[in-house]
């Protein structure tokens, strides 16, 4: 017989870090919840495909002000927040000019987008705060069983033994498990090098972020030897405007827009819309891979195309490399928890590769009347929430999940209130 | 935050029945509270019409203050045709008025309603 907890969290990422704090700030005590990973530190993952796509922490990442993982409230956000602290810093302009792009956004100077050091440090901040550490078991799960008397039951290994952990809720936030070899959140240093020393052709698969980051980079190679690159897109853009009759921007057949789902599907109107009937029919307007439209990025295209450098292509040819910036999405296959849980239970999957859920982001095969199993992240896709695999989204995922804990009540406005002002002054809970 | 129809007419009472009305109340002129309440309603039905027309469906800050600056030419040309005020008088305190709503609107709202920026701006 293993240790029990009333809740434990299975995967110490983002999605994990979100739903632990949602718990701490409802005033659920840390010794009531475990979080098993490898990992001590909740941004160690996304650090390193940031790391390993060139992000650098002084580097902006594709977010809004407003969506922070270490901040339940959303306020003040990243933007006010880096304003102040160029204050505090004697940073005058700094501060003033951050303002007026935050009041202006996105007119004047486009979106305003943290930079990945600051995500990081703030989450440490917070993690601390909160008592992240006294709940992390540094170990990796290996499977989970639903026990008669709607308990659960979780086996992980530990410091090279095999243990086990009996819990009333479960909550999965795993990632985006193995990624194939060629894929550029891999490390891919070497790649690079050599792609570097030797010039030649490279194929670049895909058209999200990371196939566009990939392409960016190759193209500024300025080595000795000419560098020819050659993206393979899915196929020519069909439709560029959406049931609204709104127009997406678009570069040859790169979709280009700021986030990775229109700001609205995120919580205001078409979130509504989403809500109402599944991603699935919206995913293809709204939700498919597209690019940043930065400047730099449109500019670099339209200068290798100019320069023959570059081209689209929508079947695959023959070049010296590839890189597959395709498949981030794809996660539950690559996850061995995920796969042998969805073969054990026959759990329904969706076309996104993402485990149907409620709306609450409870696998309802797995749910009895009290006890629950949530899954957030990359593997709860194509439910009814598109972003879901976002900051924004994760803290969406965690704070539905709690909302259908019978026994965490919602937060009044006085509590709400000063959990907040304990949040502004760094008071630990 | 991207508000939705509902959000945005839960919160502009909000906000205006807790810093409009007894401010304005305390001055004499409690009518000037529902004629700008009603406009401002009002508007938000073009708002949100405007706002959907939008790739990213959001409504930015500065469309917030653009409004604020819109509502408050309206609510000048309505009131002059039911009251006598000095346009000083009335731009202060407009002024005064939309700029405390404002605050509360961008700040404490948040840490007062978290669920809200899930819900399209919605309290209730």
């Amino acid at each position: 017989m293993g240790s029990s907890k009333k809740y434990v969290l299975v995967g110490g990422g983002i999605g994990s870090f979100c739903f632990y704090n949602c718990l701490r700030v409802h005033g659920v005590p840390s010794n009531d919840i475990s979080v098993i990973s490898p990992n001590s530190r909740p941004y160690e993952q996304l650090k390193l495909y940031c790391d390993n796509l060139g992000l650098k922490s002084e580097d902006r990442l594709r977010s809004d002000s407003g969506s922070r993982p270490d901040n339940f409230w959303g306020f003040p956000g990243y933007g006010l927040s880096e304003a102040v602290e160029a204050i505090h810093n004697k940073q005058l302009i700094k501060s003033i000019s951050l303002l007026i792009k935050l009041i202006c956004e996105p007119i004047v100077f486009g979106y305003y987008t943290p930079t990945a050091g600051r995500v990081y440090k703030s989450i440490d901040k917070e993690a601390k705060r909160i008592g992240w550490k006294d709940s992390l078991i540094i170990g990796k799960a290996l499977s989970l069983t639903k026990l008669p008397d709607n308990k659960y039951a979780v086996t992980y290994k530990n410091q090279g033994k095999r243990k086990k952990m009996i819990a009333d809720y479960i909550h999965l936030s795993l990632g985006h498990g193995g990624l194939g070899k060629d894929s550029p959140y891999k490390d891919n240093k070497s790649l690079f090098t050599k792609i570097r020393r030797s010039g030649g052709s490279v194929l670049v698969v895909g058209r999200g972020t990371a196939a566009a980051k990939t392409v960016e980079q190759l193209l500024s190679i300025n080595g000795k030897k000419p560098i020819q690159v050659v993206s393979l897109h899915r196929g020519e853009l069909a439709s560029h405007k959406d049931y609204r009759n709104r127009k997406q921007r678009k570069l040859m057949s790169w979709r280009l827009q700021q986030f990775n789902w229109p700001r609205s599907a995120f919580g205001g109107e078409l979130l509504e819309i989403i809500n109402g009937s599944g991603v699935n029919e919206y995913e293809d307007f709204w939700g498919s891979p597209s690019a940043i439209p930065e400047k730099n990025f449109i500019q670099t295209i339209k200068d290798g195309v100019k320069n023959r450098r570059y081209e689209i292509v929508y079947k695959k040819v023959k070049t010296n490399y590839v890189i597959n910036c395709t498949g981030f999405r794809e996660s539950t296959e690559r996850n061995d928890l995920y796969t042998r849980l969805i073969k054990k239970y026959n759990l329904p999957v969706n076309k996104n590769g993402g485990i149907k859920t409620g709306e609450h982001f409870e696998i309802e095969e797995l749910c009895s009347y009290k006890g629950r199993v949530f899954v957030s992240g990359v593997a709860a896709a194509g439910n009814n929430y598109g972003p879901v695999d976002s900051f924004l989204g994760l803290q969406y995922a965690a704070l539905k999940a709690t909302e259908s804990i019978s026994e965490i009540k919602p937060l009044s406005l006085e509590e709400s209130f000063s959990g907040w002002l304990k949040w502004l002054k760094g008071e630990k809970i | 935050m991207t508000p939705t129809l509902a959000g945005r007419i839960e919160t502009r009472i909000f906000i205006n029945a807790i810093i409009a009305f007894p401010i304005l109340a305390t001055l004499g002129f409690p009518e000037v509270f529902f004629i700008m309440l009603a406009i401002g309603v009002a508007m938000d039905f073009a708002y949100n019409f405007l706002q959907l027309k939008r790739w990213d469906g959001d409504w930015p800050l500065v469309f917030v203050i653009i409004s604020g600056l819109v509502e408050g030419v309206i609510l000048w040309a309505a009131l002059s045709l039911i009251i006598r005020l000095d346009l000083k008088t009335y731009l202060s305190m407009y002024g005064i008025i939309w700029l405390l709503m404002f605050i509360l609107q961008a700040s404490f709202l948040h840490a007062l309603f978290p669920y809200r920026r899930f819900r399209g701006g919605r309290i209730l």
